[in-house]
């Protein structure tokens, strides 16, 4: 593997040489050399634990190799922390957000590395100005007012660009984007690809991690595929298509789509919504809403961020209380003022940020399965370990999630695992209405299919789904019927197969209601 | 300019809620009691307020890391017994001057804090029981320089060249008591390093994440152990200022003093959490606790009552602490849309 490089039109910046790097026994990386070059995208491909992100913390000096050297414009680096690779012009824009949610936009564009005036103070407002400009040449410009804003009040969109402004304000020559457009709508996700191709125009080399086949497509200039530690293919634009991305990334054919339920008209309806209004502080976030989901149907509602679908995932999950409207379950009438509330009825939601409001880190796979259920599976206040554990195995079977032992802690799970794990632990109630809010974020393309496939078996069964999702394909290939949702309301219906990607986008955008 | 909104006001009032308190309490006291806003009292709770604001303003960076430091206290009681014996006793026969007593003094309480630093950031000791530790470890370091005895007469005299050590405690500039002058020049330089210095900005991103505060390239280990280097140097000041004014170092100096710290340094609104607080919160924490104990002696009452009155405002300060995040949290939306001027991206 550490030929010399293939002649291509841009030169390499930065080149990792037969790297290895080994977590005690597992060897996450296994003699890698992947080459980074000068003006170009540089797509890296693999599903989760391919080695990706362990490849990228090597680069961004998170971590160290067992073996091998990184070599940046013919020198040997030592990378030995994150500080030393941004000295050497190598920016980093993790997948898990690393803003500073206490620190203003401003502040967090400059951490790190404050600019400093005499006598060591920091130069506001030079930083103020800095920040502006790189924030505005993102397509997000700010006032002073804004700027000075805690980023935690921001959505993890606008958290993303600031992450982005960090990297340009401090003039990276290699821009590593882990899984850049996980948490974007798609309007932000084009200003980001816009913001890509400017970055690559000036010379940036950007290294490029996504699960979205189309964005690699799209913007990809040299891929390289990873599976398990190793480089299984490495190729250019315009020689390649989705096929070989996807076998080369799975090592066998992927089943992507998933065969429509055929819906019955006559299908009783378990969940129905007439006139659900939620207001933020005065502004109705979900705006007189009706709905219904029939028993074993998937309905999707697709919609832009900010467009009051996950205050509507809340609302029915008893986590605000709506300020009117009228909610029945299987025809009676319910009133959803706690959580506790909606899962009586019969509703439980798998959340959308897995990592903040999913899972609890330190406590085992089982534990986390188990743990909305205990009261269920005690007698007397003792708990039946050998009941719970008999139904978490049978969910982690149907689930299919893979895992050496139930006993591991739920962080020793690849992303798509973790997720099946939010969703065993809402399946183990046994509810008859299951809320996903975006039930595929940061997964990979056949843990996601996976998800899809469980989700239609259980369907198939009579459980009832309400999804959002803001992607177009994840709602085409899970979604009997689709709604779109656009500045709270429901701005169109389709049913399945009957719309385009044009269709949708456009139902979404909120530009397209301006004045209606 | 921008117009000011009723949120702003809201928002500002519940930002300067101790400030609010205080001055409540300033005019509470002054018509309950005559005496309270005379020149002397107010002199006297000047003094008081010092101690315990010198231990908070110190301990505020420590808590902003989400840290705590339970030696300060202790680090107080070792460093009024280092200077004391190193004045009177010294080593070999030879006294060493006050100014050489305060400099050794301020290096052990430093290397004490350094230890706290250490051991939470390279042993991965929860700061709670490493500061626990040291407690424990610099009282009984303190009672074992005199075996338990106290070393008196600090003042010395001219012939064996140790006198000057009383001025720490009991001088004047301008009028004012100089552990005063210690209090607001410390606390105004603290605050302008929390502001407008990189390590300042530092200490809030540790708090806030730290481990998003490492991959930003901020060292991490470096900002904790200084920020205990600096609470364990402010307590060490604070035991020299008490042995200077009693003329005598005495081991048990500074016991559960840490308490009264951390009381005043919640009570100014930083988070023990992490990632919040300010050092004036901290100050006026400080004068709170100062003038509560004070009118409350002055209005003559009981000692035990006094004690449930200062728990029932630090638990009060805490809660209204929780509220404010809460209305805060809530109006943020409402603010973001009528105030900024983002035009692209959805807030």
């Amino acid at each position: 593997m550490t030929a010399s490089a293939p002649a291509y039109e841009h030169d390499v910046i930065i080149e990792t040489l037969g790297v290895t790097k080994q977590y005690g026994g597992i060897t996450a990386l296994n003699d890698v050399t992947f080459r980074v070059r000068r003006g170009s995208v540089n797509v890296l491909i693999g599903e989760n634990g391919a080695g990706k992100s362990t490849l990228m913390r090597l680069l961004a000096g998170a971590e160290r190799a067992t073996s091998g050297t990184i070599r940046m414009e013919g020198r040997e680096l030592d990378l030995r922390s994150p500080r030393d690779a941004a000295r050497h012009g190598i920016a980093i824009v993790h997948q898990e957000l690393a803003v500073l949610g206490n620190l203003s936009i401003t502040e967090n564009v400059f951490a790190g590395r404050e600019l400093v005036q005499r006598a060591g103070l920091v130069d506001r407002a030079r930083e103020l100005q800095q920040s502006s400009a790189a924030m505005s040449e993102l397509g997000m410009p700010l006032d002073r007012w804004a700027l000075n804003l805690p980023a935690e009040t921001l959505s993890l969109g606008c958290r993303q660009v600031v992450e982005l402004a960090r990297s340009l304000a401090c003039g990276a020559k290699v821009l590593i984007l882990d899984e850049p457009t996980s948490a974007l709508s798609a309007s932000e996700a084009e200003s980001l690809f816009r913001v890509v191709l400017d970055l690559k125009a000036r010379g940036v080399a950007v290294v490029y991690i996504s699960h979205r086949l189309h964005e690699l497509m799209l913007l990809g200039d040299y891929f390289t595929v990873l599976r398990d530690g190793r480089i299984v293919g490495e190729s250019e634009r315009g020689k390649i298509d989705r096929t070989w991305i996807v076998e080369r990334m799975s090592g066998r054919p992927v089943e992507t789509t998933a065969s429509h339920h055929q819906r019955a008209s006559s299908m009783p309806s378990v969940l129905e919504l007439t006139g659900l209004c939620s207001r933020e502080t005065g502004r109705p976030a979900v705006d007189d809403v009706s709905l219904s989901v029939g028993k074993g149907e998937i309905v999707g509602i697709y919609g832009l961020l900010g467009c009051g679908r996950t205050e509507l995932m809340e609302s029915l999950a008893g986590l605000r209380e709506p300020d009117e409207g009228e909610v029945r379950v299987r025809g009676i009438k319910v009133k959803l003022d706690s959580v506790s509330a909606a899962i009586r009825a019969g509703i439980t939601l798998a959340p959308e940020d897995r990592q903040r409001d999913g899972l609890l880190p330190d406590l085992s796979i089982a534990e986390n399965i188990s743990m909305a259920s205990l009261a269920e599976f005690s007698h007397k206040g003792i708990l039946d370990r050998r009941d719970t554990m008999a139904r978490v195995r049978q969910l982690v079977t149907q689930l299919r999630i893979v895992a050496a032992d139930l006993h591991l802690p739920v962080t020793a799970l690849s992303g798509g695992n973790q997720q099946k794990v939010v969703l065993a632990r809402c399946l183990m109630r046994r509810p008859s209405v299951l809320l996903l809010d975006e039930p595929t974020r940061g997964v990979d393309v056949r843990a996601k299919s996976e998800i899809y496939k469980t989700l239609r078996e259980l369907a198939a069964q009579g459980l009832s789904v309400l999804f959002t999702s803001s992607e177009i394909e994840e709602t085409r290939l899970l979604a009997d019927r689709v709604l779109v949702m656009a500045r709270g309301r429901i701005a169109a219906e389709f049913n399945a197969d009957c719309f385009t990607d044009e269709d949708l986008f456009a139902a979404a955008s909120p530009v397209a209601r301006v004045g209606a | 300019m921008r117009s000011w909104g009723w949120a702003d006001v809201v928002l500002l009032l519940l930002k300067l809620r101790a400030l609010v308190v205080l001055v409540a309490l300033l005019v509470l006291f002054t018509a309950l009691t005559p005496t309270f806003l005379t020149t002397n009292n107010l002199s006297i709770l000047a003094k008081h307020v010092s101690i315990n604001a010198l231990l908070a303003v110190g301990m505020t960076f420590v808590v902003i890391t989400a840290g705590i430091d339970l030696s300060v206290g202790s680090i107080a009681g070792l460093a009024g017994m280092v200077a004391g014996g190193l004045l009177t006793v010294g080593i070999g026969g030879h006294v060493a001057p006050a100014w050489l007593a305060v400099i050794v003094a301020l290096l052990v309480s430093a290397s004490v804090g350094w230890l706290n630093g250490i051991m939470v950031t390279r042993l991965g000791v929860a700061p709670f029981i490493a500061t626990l530790g040291t407690l424990y470890i610099a009282r009984g370091a303190a009672l074992l320089l005199s075996n338990g005895r106290t070393f008196p007469d600090l003042a010395g005299t001219a012939a064996r060249g140790n006198t000057g050590f009383t001025a720490i405690g009991q001088s004047f500039i301008l009028r004012v008591p100089t552990p005063v002058w210690m209090m607001v020049v410390i606390a105004a330089a603290t605050a302008f390093v929390a502001i407008r210095t990189p390590f300042g900005r530092h200490v809030y991103a540790v708090g806030g994440n730290e481990r998003a505060a490492r991959l930003a390239g901020i060292r991490v280990e470096r900002v904790i152990v200084w920020t205990y280097v600096f609470s364990a140097l402010c307590a060490g000041l604070v035991g020299m200022i008490i042995a200077s004014q009693l003329e005598a170092a005495h081991p048990a100096t500074g016991e559960s003093f840490e308490l009264n710290a951390i009381a005043a340094v919640v009570l100014g609104g930083t988070s023990l959490m992490g990632g919040r607080g300010t050092v004036g919160g901290s100050l006026i924490g400080a004068c709170v606790i100062g003038v509560l104990a004070d009118g409350l002696v002055m209005m003559g009452v009981s000692e035990f009552w006094q004690m449930v009155i200062k728990g029932l405002v630090i638990v009060g300060a805490v809660t209204v602490d929780q509220m404010q995040m809460k209305v805060q949290a809530r109006m943020m939306p409402a603010l973001l849309r009528s105030r900024s001027k983002i035009t692209k991206v959805p807030m």
